[in-house]
């Protein structure tokens, strides 16, 4: 298998993907290095049609485990990148949300969860996402609905006058 | 996709948020082809034979060093790659299961509370547990019984222990005992020196209980373990460390006889009927824990349903008087039946949840709930000991600390 070309080709989006969950490039690195192990043993069990997806699959997975690790021990303060240093304002409030919604993934269930971050974060479409988590497309839909519920009681406490009404750029 | 929102929704704001990443934020062309590295070194491996890595922080380090010598970097990760990968958390079992003796320090460190330090050694079915204040307990396992000495008030107590699930190690057993029997394939968290020594660090879990063990790759046997337990606003650290493995250990530091001129008193634990107790279900075990801690405390639930602080808890709520009570002691001890089932399913449940904030007999409230292996309803029960089946959606929501 050529590795270098395939993680060259897909690695970042699944790179990003597994980014947006933890927050910091450290933690990002290990998930992709982790997901890249993991599909290494299930490309010796069955043929592998779309490395991207599969890799992004594999790195969100580990990315949420990350999280629910996390904010589960809470061994130690945790440290994320800033996104966007040039934008102190509206960087402070985003990295607050950004922070309150990671911490209401961690508190999804698994299935949730992986399905709200293929779908919602990651622009998938059910179908997509039906393939790689081998669950029926409606499944999924029923998963990103549910999840989406659970995550709104989860941020409920965070007052919308707070939050800028635009994203970064 | 979302259409079900309303303006300035926080849900939709913070998915934007994450979703709309600045381009800029990539991986490195160094982690990219250090991982192609990896994987291609993996696919390589017999499948059989599938050993963990370094973390990618440490990766990192090794990649910055590289980088300054530029011209052995391919040699240098060439040479280095094989001793990296050599080495998995089966090694640690397999050669802590070969060691005839051992002896280790255990650290233990509560957040807000006093450290404590004692020192354990292991023969066979033999262990004894050595306090700072000179106070020791020798178990026997074979013999079943336990002599616990405390030299301040001149006393010593022999328990003869009553029965213990077959084959299973309890909530009371050592660490080691945990590593002896586990299953479990620990995944590596890189590298850590301790004592001169360079150690790799393996994650894994034991049931509630997640375990770092710091091992040797020389001889694979544990230098450290260290884990964190208890509620997530107090928690207790524990470390173990100064392991000495395979050495020679008098059988007098296992005697049960007690010291001469001590004052003697021997009790009987219960006996427990593991095999009536196997015959529960979760939610059986569940409601007899929460019945048996109510009554203690005026109604309350408590914060976990299993662990050594729940045990610990229910010791100081029933106070002296009733630990001496044989009675209730016979309930205490099949109620740790029930909570060792309690930490024995968490391990088999995926999806699985708590929450003890209800007092006895909130009729609506959810104390406790599981899915059950296909079905699609869960089990729940209710802060008046009730049971039933509902959706998903009804569950309650922990909240969020």
């Amino acid at each position: 298998m050529d590795w270098k070309t395939i993680l060259e080709r897909d690695g970042p989006v699944a790179w990003r993907a597994a980014y947006r969950l933890v927050g910091n490039a450290a933690d990002a690195d290990d998930c992709l290095q982790d997901a890249a192990l993991a599909a290494v043993q299930l490309s010796r069990r069955e043929p592998v049609g779309n490395w991207r997806a599969l890799l992004t699959r594999l790195a969100s997975a580990r990315a949420l485990d990350r999280l629910r690790q996390r904010y589960r021990s809470r061994i130690e303060p945790y440290v994320e990148d800033q996104v966007d240093p040039h934008e102190p304002g509206d960087t402070a409030q985003l990295d607050e949300l950004r922070s309150q919604l990671r911490i209401a993934l961690a508190h999804l269930s698994h299935d949730q969860a992986a399905a709200f971050s293929l779908c919602a974060l990651e622009g998938w479409t059910y179908t997509d996402a039906s393939e790689q988590l081998k669950t029926p497309a409606s499944t999924v839909g029923v998963l990103v609905h549910r999840a989406r519920q659970r995550l709104r009681e989860l941020l409920q406490a965070v007052d919308p006058n707070s939050i800028p009404t635009r994203s970064l750029p | 996709m979302n259409t079900n929102h309303t303006p300035h929704d926080p849900l939709d704001t913070a998915e934007a948020a994450l979703r709309e990443l600045p381009a800029h934020i990539t991986p490195s062309t160094t982690t990219l082809d250090r991982i192609a590295a990896l994987a291609m070194n993996a696919e390589a491996q017999p499948m059989t034979t599938v050993s963990p890595t370094s973390t990618a922080r440490g990766w990192r380090k090794l990649a910055a060093l590289l980088l300054t010598a530029a011209a052995l970097a391919v040699a240098i990760y060439g040479i280095t790659q094989p001793t990296q990968t050599s080495f998995a958390f089966e090694d640690v079992i397999t050669a802590v299961k070969k060691a005839n003796t051992v002896s280790y320090t255990t650290v233990v460190t509560p957040k807000n509370g006093p450290v404590s330090q004692y020192k354990t050694y292991h023969k066979g079915t033999l262990s004894r547990m050595a306090h700072a204040d000179g106070s020791y307990s020798v178990t026997d396992m074979a013999g079943q019984k336990m002599l616990m000495v405390q030299p301040t008030t001149k006393t010593a107590n022999l328990t003869h222990l009553g029965n213990k699930p077959k084959g299973l190690p309890t909530m009371g057993d050592s660490i080691i005992n945990w590593l002896k029997t586990a299953e479990t394939t620990g995944k590596a968290v890189g590298e850590k020196t301790i004592d001169g020594v360079r150690t790799l660090g393996f994650e894994a879990s034991f049931g509630a209980i997640t375990m770092t063990i710091w091992s040797d790759p020389k001889t694979k046997l544990p230098v450290q373990i260290e884990s964190t337990f208890g509620a997530a606003a107090e928690p207790i650290q524990m470390a173990m460390r100064e392991f000495v493995f395979n050495a020679p250990l008098e059988d007098t530091l296992f005697s049960t006889e007690p010291p001469a001129g001590y004052q003697l008193k021997e009790t009987k634990q219960p006996t427990v009927d593991y095999e009536a107790l196997a015959k529960l279900t979760p939610e059986e075990h569940v409601i007899r824990i929460l019945k048996f801690y109510a009554a203690l405390f005026d109604g309350a639930f408590p914060e976990r349903i299993d662990g050594p602080e729940l045990i610990a808890k229910i010791t100081s709520g029933a106070g002296a008087k009733k630990i001496e009570d044989p009675e209730f002691m016979k309930e205490f001890t099949t109620l740790a039946g029930s909570m060792g089932a309690t930490w024995t399913f968490r391990q088999t449940l995926n999806k699985f949840g708590y929450l003890g904030t209800a007092k006895l007999n909130d009729k609506d409230s959810i104390v406790f709930w599981y899915l059950p292996k296909d079905a699609d309803k869960y089990r729940v029960v209710y802060a008046d000991l009730t049971t039933g089946d509902v959706a998903e959606e009804k569950l309650p929501t922990i909240p969020v600390k």
